[in-house]
């Protein structure tokens, strides 16, 4: 009986990118304008119907398939995102999301009195609320690098440095620096692989939060670039459902790893561990972890399939997005008068997203508001949410905007799925719910 | 209110014990009307994975097809507000007064994993559990050996025991770790309904009899709501977990965690760490009341439309099967049944002994016509004996559509057969026929080739 993960997906089509691939391969509401993969992502309708597939199956025998037939499926959903990282399949574990991955990590290093976690100010938050769980249960201490975008890139890497350097002439010592690919907000492309050399030299654990990685940026370089612990979504630009993203550990670091979060079947103690190859304890301590839906896992072997197949691979698909980004950015910042978030280097746009101004100018002045169009700065927050959820209630879309650096930014994800007009579209929304603001009918 | 299992000769009729109002019987026919399962799979086993009613699957794809049409208003915006209704009616079903203490997670590990791994461990502290502690929380003690240089102190005690006996026995271990300067049990694990074997525990008694040796109890009630009652109310424990995706027809990855405000500052994080949690420094800054559910609301971003499926879930049970009553008592009965005329087929007898709960559940455990042993004329030799289980479900999936369950414990197979409203004696029966054909193979070595 051919297996459901047997079948062929669509066959090669030649829709173009942008809305015709949206109707064609999406199962978005007709009338919702998806400008926000980067928080949730999307899968394509066939990923979908290959997971109600799945899923299917796990009901029809859930004992044989979660016990026999996942393990086989889970190998070969390995075997191809680990190509994707430019690791060996045995380096690559799948977990829920990144934030299990960076708990994961943190938690089973061992701190010292005096071990400091380098971060940057730009760090997603949930990732700043770990380390400052870690601050009350063990002796690390979270050090914070300031950044306000926008930064250049040579400016990180003295900053990085100044930082490693100051702590160290206090007596402590950098046990790990984390960092990302490309930040949350603003969605800016990260110096990380010149981060990383730095960390080797002053012999500093490196742990890079590539939230935004598979599917994102090329990431075939991984090894040779060399970080510690590598960790990304998979349901956000790669396109599976939501609850999947990998962890890779170089095989130089798999002993650190001693526990999932839950710890689970695969644990044992350190005894019992050794005599294990250290490969098949690491492997094996992820592949069960309590009962959860991980059909997401193995959905990367059906969302690889529609990339490749559908869309012309990896490398049409970042050429597509990012090239959408920055045209899409720099249209909707000439309709809005404003402009995108960029460096003097342009590294900052190196990725799909684009942040672009409101035209709305922020005051301290309480009572200069009323009359000359702008926004207090104690209202600053409020205002930028009532963006959002006005984009939401009365345009069937979201988009996400903050109070960040004195201005106000929204930021938009480019996608297959998007094309010019939905960026003009959505200036034309930013237009008119900046008008409300500014005239205060909000 | 229990269920006590009394007649054991009431035959292999099970018509008198579902609901008259039932629409299609429980049983074979059931099975193939509501669920989802291959007609050459027969599903003896459901106290593994749980299983989907197909309605409530259906409720769950046009969750999931609602998320996917505006993917981030939903998750960013909605999904909070949709969880309430299902927390409380979880609430409502275990008895638990204040639905503000009680959240869901993942699974019934990750909720026991979080209590393990957030309580403060001092030198001296003492978990105590007994022999039957779930796999994956005995590891998670290990963790806390290795890691936090906890002691663990295993009760060794065998089952079947009476319950009697067993709550003494975990007393007085108590009482002796105590009584040892500098030591004190800081944490007890009991379950309701222990995994493998499936024996019920008489968690009501265990539970204050070990909170008044001053320990804190975790009620590993993994094996819970939907197959027997839990008053949480009446229970008090300090710890609760129960799984929903099992007994109680809810998609995988859905279970209630139970904290009682009086313990809710223990639990500092979730695992992994979340937007909400709050460093010591800035705690009470909000009302008490909201920090510890809104700190299980926002935990990495994840797939939990399982969680909207519960009034689904509870609809369906209601609805389709006559109701909880109707539900746990079908459930517990063809399981007693089913076993008595498997350990006839299989010549052999079903764990029991006088004073005892553990058959006062949906699970029995039939003994299989095997010995270890080394006289090469049908015993099993010990150093293969680790095969059999695996060899077991493998080829009786392969030949036969089955999976059968069975754990050696204490030198003897036990086969775990879960009752449910999909299954009647008839599947059993022919499970068993099948059973003991394979354990003629294996006593021929056919595990080891």
């Amino acid at each position: 009986m051919r297996k459901p993960h047997d079948e062929p997906t669509t066959a090669a089509t030649t829709v173009p990118f942008g809305r015709e691939t949206r109707q064609a391969y999406f199962n978005f509401a007709a009338s919702y304008t998806p400008l926000n993969h980067g928080s949730f992502g999307a899968f394509p309708t066939c990923v979908r119907e290959y997971q109600r597939r799945l899923q299917s199956e796990t009901e029809a025998r859930p004992d044989t398939f979660i016990r026999f037939t996942y393990p086989k499926l889970l190998r070969e959903a390995r075997d191809i995102v680990a190509p994707l990282l430019g690791a060996d399949t045995d380096e690559v574990v799948f977990v829920p999301n990144a934030l299990t991955a960076v708990n994961t990590v943190l938690r089973n290093i061992t701190y010292q009195d005096g071990d400091v976690i380098l971060y940057f100010s730009t760090i997603y938050d949930a990732c700043l609320k770990t380390i400052e769980s870690l601050e009350e249960t063990t002796g690390v201490e979270g050090h914070s690098i300031e950044l306000v975008y926008p930064v250049e890139d040579d400016e990180i890497l003295d900053r990085f440095r100044s930082a490693i350097t100051e702590i160290q002439s206090q007596g402590r010592s950098v046990k790990l620096a984390m960092f990302d690919t490309i930040l949350t907000f603003p969605g800016v492309r990260f110096p990380w692989e010149r981060l990383v050399p730095i960390c080797k030299k002053y012999g500093i654990l490196s742990c890079i939060d590539g939230a935004h990685g598979i599917g994102h940026i090329d990431l075939r370089h991984l090894p040779r670039v060399g970080p510690d612990f590598f960790i990304s979504n998979c349901y956000k630009w790669f396109m599976v459902p939501r609850g999947c993203a990998v962890l890779y550990v170089p095989y130089r670091n798999q002993a650190l790893i001693r526990t999932t979060y839950p710890t689970a079947e695969g644990y044992e103690p350190v005894t019992q561990r050794e005599t294990q190859s250290q490969n098949s304890y690491f492997v094996n301590l992820f592949e069960k972890v309590s009962t959860i839906d991980t059909t997401p896992y193995i959905c990367v072997i059906e969302a690889s399939k529609f990339r490749d197949q559908v869309c012309g691979g990896e490398e049409r698909v970042r050429k597509y997005c990012i090239s959408m980004a920055k045209e899409g950015g720099e249209l909707m910042a000439a309709l809005l008068g404003t402009n995108v978030l960029d460096n003097k280097t342009g590294t900052l746009r190196d990725c799909s997203f684009t942040n672009v101004r409101l035209p709305l100018d922020v005051t301290e002045d309480a009572g200069e508001e009323r009359h000359m169009g702008k926004v207090p700065s104690t209202e600053a927050k409020a205002v930028a949410d009532w963006i959002t959820i006005k984009s939401v209630e009365e345009f069937d879309t979201f988009i996400a905007t903050r109070y960040y650096a004195s201005a106000f930014w929204i930021r938009v994800s480019s996608q297959i799925y998007l094309d010019r007009a939905d960026f003009e579209w959505a200036a034309n929304v930013l237009l008119d719910l900046c008008s409300r603001v500014r005239k205060g009918t909000r | 209110m229990t269920i006590i299992y009394q007649s054991r000769n009431e035959g292999n009729s099970t018509k008198s014990i579902m609901p008259s109002t039932l629409q299609t019987p429980f049983g074979a026919a059931f099975r193939k009307q509501h669920f989802s399962f291959s007609p050459s799979y027969t599903p003896l086993n459901h106290g593994s994975y749980g299983a989907i009613p197909s309605p409530v699957r259906a409720v769950h794809e046009t969750i999931r097809a609602e998320v996917d049409e505006a993917p981030d208003p939903f998750m960013a915006l909605e999904i909070h507000n949709r969880i309430l209704p299902h927390r409380a009616l979880t609430a409502k079903l275990l008895n638990c007064k204040d639905v503000d203490e009680l959240v869901f997670v993942t699974n019934a590990t990750t909720g026991s994993d979080i209590v393990l791994k957030n309580l403060r461990w001092e030198k001296g502290d003492t978990v105590l559990c007994y022999e039957l502690v779930y796999e994956s929380l005995r590891h998670g003690l290990q963790w806390l050996q290795d890691e936090r240089g906890v002691d663990v102190h295993v009760v060794r005690t065998e089952w079947p025991v009476a319950d009697e006996e067993l709550v003494r026995k975990m007393v007085e271990a108590a009482k002796a770790i105590h009584n040892e300067p500098g030591r004190r049990v800081k944490l007890a694990i009991v379950d309701t309904i222990v995994s493998m074997p499936g024996v019920r525990v008489p968690f009501e008694k265990l539970v204050p009899a070990l909170q008044a040796q001053g320990a804190l109890v975790l009620v590993d009630g993994a094996h819970g709501i939907g197959q027997i009652d839990v008053d949480l109310a009446e229970l008090n424990p300090d710890f609760f977990v129960t799984n929903l995706h099992k007994w109680f027809f809810v998609p995988r990855g859905c279970a209630a965690f139970y904290v009682p405000k009086r313990h809710q500052h223990l639990v500092r994080t979730t695992l992994p760490t979340g937007h909400k949690y709050r460093a010591r420094s800035r705690l009470g800054q909000q009302g008490d009341d909201e920090e510890f559910v809104e700190m299980f609301g926002f935990v990495g971003t994840d797939d939990t439309t399982a969680w909207l499926c519960v009034e689904a879930a509870r609809d369906f049970r209601n609805n389709v099967c006559g109701g909880e009553i109707a539900i746990q008592k079908y459930c517990h009965i063809v399981a007693q049944q089913s076993a008595t005329v498997a350990a006839e087929i299989l010549g052999t007898s079903i764990m029991d002994c006088p004073g005892s709960c553990l058959r006062d559940c949906a699970f029995a455990n039939v003994r299989l016509p095997l010995e270890l042993g080394t006289d090469g004329r049908g015993q099993i030799d010990p150093a293969h004996a680790h095969k059999v289980s695996d060899w077991f479900k493998q080829t009786g999936y392969r030949e036969n559509g089955t999976y059968f369950q069975t754990v050696l414990y204490r030198g003897v197979w036990w086969w775990r057969i879960s009752g449910m409203v999909y299954v009647e004696v008839e599947d059993f029966r022919k499970g068993a026929e099948i059973l003991k054909g394979l354990c003629e193979r294996v006593k021929n070595g056919e595990h080891i080739r």
